[in-house]
């Protein structure tokens, strides 16, 4: 009856995860500009630096992915809006191991997140500015500055549309902050990605 | 027997509540069975007076219907680029556009009949409309804040991590049950077509499994190979699509602050949505908009809740399982109204995830007419209405070699694939935890590969896949 089977191939174990097989280089960039952003939103809120980063990856065991400073560093620096030559590939199991540390980080800093939110809707609610809060003030400050010193096109991207951007890497942090973060971000990498 | 609350989870700006019934068919079992469960969800804005505060309160399915939305919209929300925000605050987008005219058809459908779905209201404020949960204190919709709506999906997803309907009683004991039999003639009562009044019938008197049950969190953790943040949570991603430009390609338009230029409270209804523009159909959350049996409040919602008399999942429950978890209630029924709340009882739940087989199978879609006794051979059963479910089943006996890991585990894998009408698949969701994590061991075809014969009457088909840890393979037939 079933004529039309697929017949039986064997599959490594860890990129077939992906179902379709690789993601196409496309997508993969994409994937590595976006997680390199919601990296960003945390440095800027939490201050979290590399040294933490590769704390959250030796709890989560995966310094085979991400060992040291170098290999973070480049890591970040796989993503498109970078400034600088010689990228690296992400591969697939590279970004899932990002988005493993970042929900971790998100998590260690829930309050902080959940504090910043609270913060601009209240802010919002009486009509104010998010910079006349401390926290959401310095969040958005350094999220501009690192965002111009490290993208390509930093200097040319208007700051209304970086604080946005900030805004709403902020919410979406504290999604990802919760139990099923990494589902949530990975499911919204890979709808990102393949969004045309 | 008295109704009393089970569980209640209480993040800070909300308060769910699960109270039940227990059923005198827990001297059939070894677990507590419950029935009639309700729920009482309250959201707590400090800012309201309390006799404004709202309460909705509802059964099971509408539980269901909105644990559903929420995850859905919450993804949604977040699969959202920020570039596509700034329509969210062009002030000439209409309230009507905010409206999720956006989801597809076949995604409204699917929770169309509660009612129950959100909107966003600007980038802080979202609308949850309640649809059948309304009431005249409720009102028709409830303006939720970020905070309120990550409460709340928190909330339901904590239950949804915790109550198990059972998808079957499992255990070579059922036949020895009156419960057991009266529901083999439940199955046959529905396969001939009767009423849902009579099988519902049928089924309150005899089916303990399509109840919530408690689950007893205190196993001690063996057999499980991956830490709880493993990377198998992770689902896996659609076919290869096209190329796509970067949706956060800071060229593209960042959106403008939240206008507050026009003294806009963050829940203004003028802040345009334009969130609704997302086209949910893209979602891939497994439990998505997509799952036509989800928790749907049908009329032949009777039949959804008719479970798997199969020896799956359940059959591989350690009798661990089988106490109502004391210590979990009145941890979580004393949580602290703290900030950071959350915290404590996630952690607990995550180990309860990872502890658990079947914490993580979807709630909302007990299988519906299933084959008891899956044919090894001919792969037909009386319950295969489409040859398609035969034929998936035949491929997996074929395919599905349990890895030894699997065995350990002791645990069935159950995926929900979604067949195109060419017989190619279109989705595939892994069923908890497992699933996701051994899809690679499954030899599942790819999506688009051509995989059982085409459907001849109907666009999509869907078909829930067990994989036993011993070899055997089961279909049946999910949704209409």
């Amino acid at each position: 009856m079933p004529s039309t089977i697929k017949p039986d191939t064997p599959k490594p174990a860890w990129e077939e995860l992906t179902l379709a097989g690789q993601p196409d280089p496309s997508q993969l960039d994409n994937i590595k500009a976006q997680l390199d952003l919601v990296l960003l939103a945390l440095e800027a809120l939490a201050k979290v630096g590399s040294e933490a980063i590769l704390q959250a990856a030796a709890d989560l065991n995966l310094t085979d992915v991400v060992a040291d400073r170098v290999s973070l560093w480049r890591l970040r620096q796989s993503s498109p809006l970078r400034r600088g030559q010689g990228r690296k590939r992400l591969d697939v199991e590279e970004a899932r191991a990002l988005v493993l540390i970042i929900c971790h980080l998100a998590k260690q800093q829930q309050e902080l997140i959940r504090r910043a939110v609270a913060l601009l809707e209240q802010l919002t609610e009486q009509d104010r500015e998010p910079h006349q809060a401390a926290l959401l003030g310095d969040y958005l400050d350094t999220f501009n500055n690192t965002y111009q010193e490290r993208m390509e096109d930093g200097e040319r991207t208007p700051t209304e549309q970086l604080t946005n951007l900030a805004l709403k890497l902020l919410i979406d942090l504290l999604f990802y902050s919760a139990p099923n973060g990494t589902r949530r971000l990975w499911l919204a990498l890979l709808d990102r990605s393949t969004r045309s | 027997m008295s109704t009393s609350v089970l569980r209640r989870y209480t993040p800070p700006t909300c308060t769910l509540e699960i109270a039940a019934t227990g059923s005198a068919l827990s001297r059939w079992t070894d677990r507590m069975v419950l029935k009639n469960l309700r729920f009482y969800l309250s959201f707590d804005d400090p800012k309201l007076p309390s006799e404004k505060q709202v309460t909705i309160k509802g059964d099971r399915t509408q539980l269901e219907a909105l644990c559903e939305a929420v995850e859905a919209y919450v993804q949604t929300v977040l699969n959202q680029p920020s570039g596509q925000l700034s329509l969210l605050n062009q002030p000439s987008n209409s309230v009507e556009s905010a409206n999720p005219v956006n989801l597809s058809q076949t995604d409204l459908h699917k929770f169309v009949e509660a009612g129950i779905y959100l909107q966003p209201k600007g980038l802080l404020a979202h609308e949850l409309c309640l649809g059948s949960l309304a009431s005249e204190e409720s009102g028709a919709t409830i303006r939720l804040t970020v905070l309120q709506l990550f409460d709340l999906a928190n909330a339901l997803d904590e239950y949804h991590a915790e109550a198990l309907i059972l998808p079957a009683l499992g255990r070579p004991a059922w036949l020895k049950s009156p419960a057991g039999w009266a529901r083999a003639a439940a199955a046959l009562v529905l396969a001939v077509g009767a009423t849902s009044a009579v099988a519902r019938f049928v089924m309150d008197v005899s089916n303990p499994t399509g109840h919530l049950a408690a689950t007893n969190r205190q196993v001690e953790i063996t057999g499980i190979q991956s830490p709880p943040e493993a990377p198998p949570n992770l689902p896996a991603p659609p076919s290869p699509p096209a190329i796509s430009p970067l949706p956060l390609d800071p060229n593209a338009p960042l959106l403008p602050p939240k206008p507050s230029g026009e003294g806009q409270p963050p829940i203004d209804p003028n802040s345009p949505a334009s969130i609704s523009a997302v086209p949910v159909d893209q979602l891939p959350a497994p439990k998505s908009l997509s799952d036509p049996s989800a928790s749907i409040p049908t009329t032949d919602g009777v039949t959804t809740e008719i479970p798997a008399p199969t020896e799956a999942p359940v059959a591989t429950l350690p009798p661990e399982f089988a106490q109502p978890d004391i210590a979990r209630t009145s941890a979580t029924a004393i949580a602290p109204i703290a900030p950071l709340s959350p915290s404590a009882p996630e952690i607990g739940r995550d180990e309860a995830r990872i502890n658990d087989p079947l914490a993580d199978a979807p709630i909302e879609s007990p299988p519906v007419l299933t084959d008891e006794t899956p044919v090894a051979t001919t792969g037909g059963t009386v319950f295969d209405t489409y040859p398609q479910v035969a034929e998936v089943r035949q491929y997996f006996e074929e395919n599905w070699q349990p890895p030894d890991e699997l065995a350990q585990l002791n645990q069935a894998l159950q995926y929900r694939l979604i067949l195109n009408a060419d017989g190619t698949i279109e989705r595939i969701i892994p069923i908890g935890r497992a699933a996701a994590q051994f899809i690679d061991r499954t030899n599942m075809p790819l999506m688009g590969d051509p995989f059982v014969s085409a459907l001849e009457d109907r666009d999509q088909l869907q078909v829930r896949l067990v994989l036993n840890p011993d070899g055997k393979v089961q279909t049946f037939q999910e949704g209409n």
